[in-house]
């Protein structure tokens, strides 16, 4: 059967406890032949790398070193994977059995980077895209250039601050995974956890000037929950609005650009809106001020002028047109709404009686389009575009609403109709039961 | 031309019909209720022609058209809801009086000669409806009917040799598909009808030439009888009577439903069962490990139920003390056992 490499290592360890010198030629062996199978895309580079690399056999057998750790997830990583070995980050000589020889720095042993220099390390490589292009032509090589513009690379470089976030802080070290991996911790769905193991822990970020309770706020949004917990991987990470390399805090201006990204058609009815030239005036960012950042929730009709959530009353006052606006538009689209419910009620009483309720039920969902639609048109501001599509709902609300009362019609003559067989049937029948007994008066049975 | 009734009178033999009708007799004991069910299964197939006529007029045998017209039917068709919903209870009413009918007589033994003709064109009558259930199940072309039917005519393939000529031909290939639906359909509303009308004929003729079978246990208690005309006509009628208003009640309580429309490249869902009718060998074929002795399993099921019904078909020939008119109770319990063994493997199929 198939063993991974850490299987494989983990028996080595045990055999080396009962014979040192054994072990490290069953080491040389088992890994050798385990890399052979587990990773037959590559096994000729591994295999090769393997056979001959004393950085690997020396650090893995040290059992009380944390190297061993460390050597084993690197064998699971990418690098490994496209064969990629120690000297080659942390120069070397990986055939040297001498370990003074080994690690000299004639031989261009660098030893551990200093965390300030782990971005630049990396790009050793990964901003080189002759380099790079030899492995995968698809992965791009200017994190390091958007890296030194993001937050964390303006302090690192700036201000030396060196607890900020560098390469390794979210791709890990020696076990890196590509991104597209569910175990790599830039996942998709890991990356709100990544950044929150700094971003969350209020001891770390002190002295900054950043809350530290967005993942909370997150994982409770409307993002947060179509990725977190339904699993849907087009909802934004943290990633999906403040970048990765690049990331960095929005500026006001740069927001609503960000929403755009999912939400242009929204952000296309806002440009073209009134609001566009007094938010701009006044350095609103747009789409936060009415729907927050971090912890954006599911946008209610109650949000519109005159509900109990409104945010339209942050800035206007109720004698004001635009209030005037917003309550009109939202007059259009509570008219709809609950015309719906009414109708979806009679149309529910008609399928629930047996009736086939197939075509109101079809008609509403039309509608309920509409009402879709309606609550997007609020972001132009303009009250006749809104009523515009409710109209058109409220049309198709009716014809639902007439198709749904002709069921519960028809249902009361079907119910009426059989009433009416039952009692012919009953009368026939009585009628037949007093013949056959008037019968039985004259002799109709014989022995 | 005078009287139009005797123009036909002196061309037909109505009257030796007639004569042959008024001088039968209907015995009289305490299992007389027995004799309704020939009646009910007759009337209830009449009901079938009537509203399977009505539905023609709008249904359409093709795969890309027999669901909207099925739902046309229901949906906008006056009445068509009601037409198709006594015709889908009427369906299983009939044979349920079908398995009603048959035990009954098993077990009065009323297939004695010289009825044994008459017990066997019984039988082929119930083997040719239970073939109509199985087609029309399929024509309105839903998820249920396809999945059901995908099953149905895998069932003959475990046959050795003719298996797979079996399940093709009843297919119309490797697969179900709109060939199955109109071939479905040929043996629906032509093939088995007419040959259901010839054996009917020949049934109607036996039961009306040999009269009703009194049972051995009443034989020698009473020799009561009634006219069949008019007194147990009448009393058919008001039977009929009832069997019309409780088709009515489950056609208004619990019309028929349509479901979604078939998809053959949909995985088949979880649970599908067959007919009712046809859960007692499902449940039974189901139950049976991989290999018995060597044989596949759904081979032995199916040689168990082909000779099973040999068996019932052939009764008449095998229950000697029953042909010489004495007891014969180790019929009678393989009639219970039989009835035991329907019931329980229904309700296993239908609960497990």
């Amino acid at each position: 059967m198939k063993q991974t490499i850490l299987e494989k290592t983990r028996m080595n360890k045990s055999h080396k406890v009962r014979n040192q010198s054994l072990s490290i030629v069953c080491a040389l062996v088992l890994f050798t032949t385990s890399a052979t199978l587990s990773y037959a895309e590559s096994d000729t580079e591994i295999g090769a790398h393997l056979k001959d690399n004393t950085c690997i056999s020396c650090h893995l057998n040290e059992v009380d070193d944390d190297n061993t750790e460390l050597t084993e997830h690197f064998l699971d990583g990418i690098h490994a994977r496209r064969g990629i070995f120690c000297a080659d980050c942390h120069g070397g000589d990986p055939t040297a059995e001498d370990e003074d020889d080994a690690m000299d720095e004639s031989a261009g042993f660098v030893g551990i980077p200093e965390r300030e220099d782990i971005p630049e390390f990396c790009a050793k490589c990964h901003a080189d895209p002759n380099y790079i292009r030899g492995f995968n032509p698809n992965l791009p090589t200017d994190q390091f250039a958007k890296y030194k513009i993001s937050g964390h690379g303006k302090l690192l470089f700036k201000n030396h601050d060196s607890k900020v976030a560098v390469c390794t802080s979210c791709h890990g070290v020696h076990g890196i995974l590509p991104p597209d991996d569910p175990k790599s911790p830039v996942y998709i769905s890991n990356i709100p956890e990544t950044c929150s193991n700094c971003h969350s822990d209020s001891t770390y970020m002190a002295g900054r000037d950043l809350p530290t309770d967005q993942f909370d706020k997150y994982q409770h949004s409307v993002h947060g929950i179509a990725l977190l917990e339904n699993g849907d991987r087009g909802a934004p990470a943290c990633t999906g609005c403040h970048g990765s390399h690049d990331a960095r805090r929005p500026e006001p201006s740069g927001v609503a650009n960000t929403c755009a990204q999912c939400h242009n058609f929204i952000r296309e009815m806002f440009v073209a809106s009134p609001h566009k030239a007094a938010f701009d005036d006044e350095d609103i960012s747009e789409c936060e001020v009415c729907h927050g950042n971090h912890n954006i929730q599911k946008v209610t009709d109650d949000m519109l002028a005159g509900g109990d959530e409104s945010v339209c009353a942050e800035c206007h006052d109720s004698d004001s047109k635009g209030w005037a606006v917003a309550q009109e538009m939202s007059a259009h689209i509570i008219t709809l709404r609950n015309k719906i419910d009414s109708i979806s009620h009679i149309v529910d009483s008609a399928r629930k009686i047996g009736m086939d309720a197939e075509d109101a039920i079809y008609t509403l969902k039309e509608a309920k389009n509409e009402l879709v639609k309606s609550r997007a048109l609020v972001h132009t501001f303009v009250a006749d575009d809104v009523s515009a599509v409710t109209d058109v709902g409220l049309e198709k609300v009716k014809e639902a609403g007439v198709s749904g009362q002709e069921l519960l019609e028809n249902f009361d003559f079907r119910k009426r109709g059989f009433l009416v067989s039952l009692s012919v049937i009953l009368l026939l029948s009585i009628l037949l039961t007093m013949k056959i007994r008037a019968m039985n008066g004259s002799s109709n049975v014989s022995e | 031309m005078g009287n139009p009734i005797d123009f036909i009178a002196e061309r037909l033999p109505l009257d030796d019909v007639m004569d042959a009708l008024k001088h039968k007799q209907v015995p009289v004991h305490k299992r007389t209720i027995f004799y309704y069910l020939g009646g009910i299964c007759l009337y209830l197939l009449i009901v079938q022609v009537i509203t399977g006529i009505l539905l023609l007029f709008y249904y359409q045998p093709t795969e890309a058209l027999a669901y909207e017209s099925v739902k046309f039917i229901m949906t906008k068709v006056n009445f068509g809801w009601l037409v198709r919903s006594i015709h889908a209870w009427s369906a299983n009413l009939l044979i349920f009086s079908l398995f009603i009918h048959l035990f009954s007589t098993f077990l009065l033994k009323a297939y004695r000669p010289p009825r044994e003709l008459t017990w066997m064109t019984g039988m082929a009558l119930f083997g040719i409806c239970l073939g109509l259930g199985f087609t029309g199940y399929l024509l309105p072309w839903n998820e249920l009917a396809y999945f059901a039917t995908k099953i149905g005519t895998e069932m003959p393939a475990s046959i050795p040799v003719v298996g797979d000529l079996i399940k093709e031909f009843l297919r119309g290939g490797p697969s179900v598909t709109g060939v199955t639906l109109t071939r479905f359909f040929a043996f629906h509303i032509w093939i088995l009808p007419l040959a259901l009308a010839g054996v009917v004929g020949i049934h109607l003729l036996l039961v009306q030439k040999l009269g009703m079978s009194r049972p051995l246990s009443q034989e020698s208690k009473n020799n009561r009888s009634m006219p069949f005309l008019p007194h147990f006509a009448l009393r058919d009628l008001n039977v009929w009577l009832v069997v019309l208003a409780v088709l009515l009640g489950l056609s208004y309580y619990f019309p028929a439903h349509l479901g979604n429309p078939a998809d053959p490249l949909s995985p088949t869902p979880i649970g599908i069962l067959p007919e009712w009718y046809f859960l007692f060998m499902f449940q039974s074929l189901k139950l049976l490990p991989a290999h018995i002795l060597g044989i596949e399993g759904e081979l032995v099921g199916m040689m168990f139920f082909g000779l099973a019904a040999l068996f019932v078909l052939l009764v008449p020939f095998i229950d000697k003390k029953s042909a010489n008119g004495l007891k014969s109770p180790l019929f009678t319990a393989i009639g219970w056992v039989m009835i035991a063994f329907v019931i329980g493997m229904t309700i296993w199929g239908r609960l497990g």
